[in-house]
């Protein structure tokens, strides 16, 4: 069939409401579905990503847990070399320099704080920080009496709580002294 | 029975990743257990200073001594090493000697010293003076890196 003809006779198909306008419309929708249809068959990748999932749950669940386990407590630093010495040198606080020696002491429910030189006296911990660092020699404070590696005892009295030991011991590693040490209860 | 027959031959596939996620589960599941398994960490109410000047701890070896107290703030045994060491001088001694071995097989370790913050420092001090020593019996002149547990200050509890 010529086209001339073909056309003629789809005009006149379409003129009585059937004609090859569907016809040809059914055939590009085929022929897309086919086309469609042959690049699904060719892709032969598939993501499974319901286990990647669970997976990367797993390790969340174990990075919190470990994170919650090891985020528990955190430390102050010291060393006991003086103490340490005591083997060797019959005075077990032989030090270098004589150390600046404070005193906890226990006094009913309260633990007072002394000193031994001649400077303010602190009521609390705070206070020792403040004391203590205003008497630290360095580059701001040129009038400071003490170098930042100056050797300090702290000898806290027997009924001391070890919380206001450490109370203690935290405020003068803030107020930069960097040679702190327990001295034997009194 | 025909279409039985005429299915050809069973096709019979290893499913893997049910058994990974399974040793996954089991693998986190044992991390898990044996960190809960550590004895070294006793429960206890540690310090809490506020401003803390304290550091979070280091990857590095570690030697736990623990002591276990009463609510009067007294010791009643310190543990190391899942032994627990009673506070008289005998006790003492025993503990010295167990940390001089710790000390001896891993000289780079520190010392963790955990005590309740109700603890009398009566009780802390001699065993303060036994890790000097101990330290000094296992490596002469070595320096003993002693930490102090502290409660972070962001901590709840």
């Amino acid at each position: 069939m010529g086209e001339a003809a073909f056309l003629a006779a789809a005009l006149d198909q379409l003129a009585h409401g059937t004609g090859p306008v569907e016809t040809i419309a059914q055939i590009r929708d085929d022929k897309l579905a086919n086309k469609r249809a042959a690049r699904r068959a060719n892709r032969g990748i598939k993501l499974n990503v319901i286990p990647m999932i669970d997976v990367t749950f797993f390790l969340l669940v174990f990075f919190v847990c470990a994170n919650k386990t090891l985020d528990r407590e955190e430390f102050l630093r010291t060393d006991l070399s003086q103490r340490g010495a005591a083997v060797v040198s019959p005075n077990s606080l032989a030090l270098d320099e004589p150390p600046l020696r404070i005193e906890l002491l226990r006094i009913g429910q309260h633990t007072k704080i002394k000193i031994l030189a001649p400077m303010a006296q602190p009521d609390t911990f705070e206070q020792l920080t403040a004391v203590l660092n205003s008497k630290r020699y360095s580059t701001e404070n040129p009038t400071g009496l003490f170098p930042a590696d100056q050797p300090i005892e702290l000898a806290p009295a027997k009924d001391v709580p070890w919380d206001d030991a450490v109370s203690a011991f935290n405020g003068l590693v803030r107020a930069g002294y960097q040679q702190i040490h327990f001295a034997g209860p009194q | 029975m025909k279409s039985m027959l005429t299915r050809g031959p069973v096709k019979i596939e290893a499913l893997i990743t049910p058994l990974i996620d399974i040793a996954m589960l089991l693998v986190v599941f044992f991390a898990l257990v044996s960190q809960i398994g550590i004895t070294d960490f006793v429960k206890l109410n540690l310090p809490k200073p506020s401003p803390t000047a304290a550091v979070a701890p280091h990857n590095e070896p570690r030697i736990v001594i623990n002591a276990i107290a009463n609510e009067q703030g007294e010791v009643t045994a310190w543990r190391f090493l899942n032994d627990d060491y009673v506070v008289d001088p005998s006790g003492i001694q025993s503990l010295c000697n167990a940390i001089t071995a710790s000390i001896q097989a891993n000289p780079a370790a520190e010392v963790h010293l955990r005590a309740d913050s109700n603890v009398k420092y009566t009780y802390i001090s001699p065993v303060l003076d036994q890790v000097g020593k101990a330290a000094t019996k296992a490596i002469p002149g070595h320096l003993v890196k002693l930490r102090l547990a502290v409660q972070p200050e962001h901590h709840g509890g």
